[in-house]
């Protein structure tokens, strides 16, 4: 990609994907640019019909977004407006899918919460357009695009840290973009968010896809917020993203199966998980 | 064939239903893969899920029936059916059978199934490789690579034809040509 950038001159990242994109599906770049633009809707839909609160019996968590939104706006939580705002969204976006409703797999069902929740989070706090929303999107996907090649985004092979740890690392680089961040803070963001999320472990309550999932997403998404502003000061990243991505797979292969989302470890083997599991089972019969 | 990922298939996407796309979507874009190989007709649907992977303890609450059967209706990863699955397949008179069955996959989320219509039948293998990622690895026993994001014909030949294969190499209308050996079980 580097050689390509310099032969084609300075582009972003979120330039780059959309290229990427177009090139792969045989389609114009207006043509990609408005396909993001309607899956950006859909996600904005999901988040904002979460927010009026979702029902759906057999799940663990109820909607929790409602009291979170009240109190932001009342003021009553600790000031951090950008960060509680995408906490906010991405709470109601894991609401939503486990509602049964629709959301977008970005770049997993798991993960569904962190990158969107971050990358509109910090879209709406500086009150950015739907071409701007478009490139950090694009950025996002190539940063993706490069891990589902060099690495997974199945918690299965991986754990964790292959689904909200790439949305994180994908959010991150996203952020960069929408604050006018270069190409190579945008790339230093996405391997900063990485490095940090490496080894994470998938191991769900009553084996349903809502807990831990919910408190790690918006920890992606924080992480993702962070890097971002590590990056546009300049922060070192020093191992490049590839790299991250090589150890990514490395410390997957190095993952026993029981923290890679079969339940048989972590979190899920613990007392309170397996009474969940025995409620659910009343709801269900 | 090799494809690298795309953004919005792969990446950014799919648009869906359901609580993990690396169950959910994938396994309904294996049932729609396998829904193609049949020509529509499907009347029951045996899938083995090996104890060494990840779906023995997952494939019920994490939604691996409910896409493989939403696949198998021919249905998109974000019907508003899905939720009721079962009821719809019941009602499509098509009978899917579970299994428990350690036949020694290489892939933690791989499903492994036996096809059954009017007309045809066919064994199919494919894994899950995450995001809604699928491959399919296998079809009758012969090894295959297709990721369900090109349009792909599979034609079966009784014995090698030399003249059919020079046919198609030469024919610049196809992407790619791969010839496979391999017996039809």
């Amino acid at each position: 990609m580097d050689h390509y950038r310099n032969e084609n001159g300075e582009m972003s990242l979120g330039e780059l994907g959309a290229v990427y994109e177009s090139e792969r599906a045989g389609l114009s770049l207006d043509e990609v640019r408005n396909r993001m633009a309607s899956l950006i809707k859909i996600m904005e839909k999901s988040i904002q019909t979460g927010l009026y609160g979702t029902h759906y019996e057999d799940r663990i968590l109820h909607s929790q977004s409602l009291r979170f939104g009240d109190m932001m706006e009342s003021g009553s939580l600790v000031p951090g407006d950008v960060l509680n705002r995408i906490i906010l969204y991405v709470s109601s976006m894991m609401e939503m899918k486990s509602s049964m409703g629709v959301i977008v797999a970005a770049p997993t069902a798991g993960s569904c919460g962190a990158l969107p929740g971050a990358i509109l989070g910090v879209s709406d706090a500086l009150d950015k357009n739907m071409d701007q929303r478009v490139d950090a999107m694009f950025a996002a996907g190539m940063v993706g695009v490069f891990i589902a090649s060099g690495a997974t985004f199945a918690a299965e092979e991986a754990g964790c840290m292959a689904e909200c740890g790439s949305g994180a690392s994908m959010g991150a680089a996203g952020i960069v973009l929408l604050n006018g961040g270069s190409y190579r803070q945008q790339m230093a963001a996405a391997s900063m968010a990485l490095q940090s999320s490496l080894g994470m472990t998938c191991d769900t309550l009553a084996n349903r896809v809502e807990a831990p999932c919910l408190g790690r997403n918006v920890t992606a998404a924080s992480n993702a917020l962070s890097s971002a502003n590590m990056a546009l000061a300049d922060y070192d990243d020093l191992v490049p993203l590839d790299q991250v991505i090589g150890a990514m797979r490395e410390v997957g292969n190095m993952m026993p199966r029981e923290l890679c989302c079969t339940g048989l470890g972590g979190l899920a083997v613990t007392q309170a998980s397996k009474e969940i599991e025995e409620k659910l089972k009343g709801i269900n019969n | 064939m090799d494809s690298f990922p795309s953004i919005f298939n792969d990446v950014l996407g799919p648009v869906m239903r359901g609580p993990s796309s690396s169950h959910s979507a994938a396994s309904l874009r294996i049932g729609r893969m396998a829904l193609d190989l049949m020509d529509s007709d499907i009347k029951s649907v045996t899938v083995d899920y090996d104890p060494n992977g990840s779906l023995v303890t997952t494939h019920l609450s994490q939604g691996s029936d409910l896409g493989l059967t939403g696949g198998i209706l021919g249905w998109e990863t974000d019907d508003p059916r899905l939720p009721n699955y079962r009821d719809e397949v019941i009602k499509a008179g098509i009978e899917i059978n579970v299994r428990y069955l350690d036949y020694g996959a290489n892939h933690p989320n791989t499903y492994q199934l036996r096809l059954r219509g009017n007309q045809h039948e066919h064994s199919m293998t494919a894994i899950s490789t995450g995001g809604g990622m699928i491959e399919v690895q296998k079809i009758d026993d012969i090894p295959v690579r297709m990721k369900g994001d090109y349009y792909e014909t599979v034609i079966f030949l009784k014995k090698s034809d030399e003249s059919l294969s020079t046919w198609l190499l030469n024919d610049e209308s196809f992407d790619q040509v791969d010839f496979i050996d391999g017996e039809k079980k």
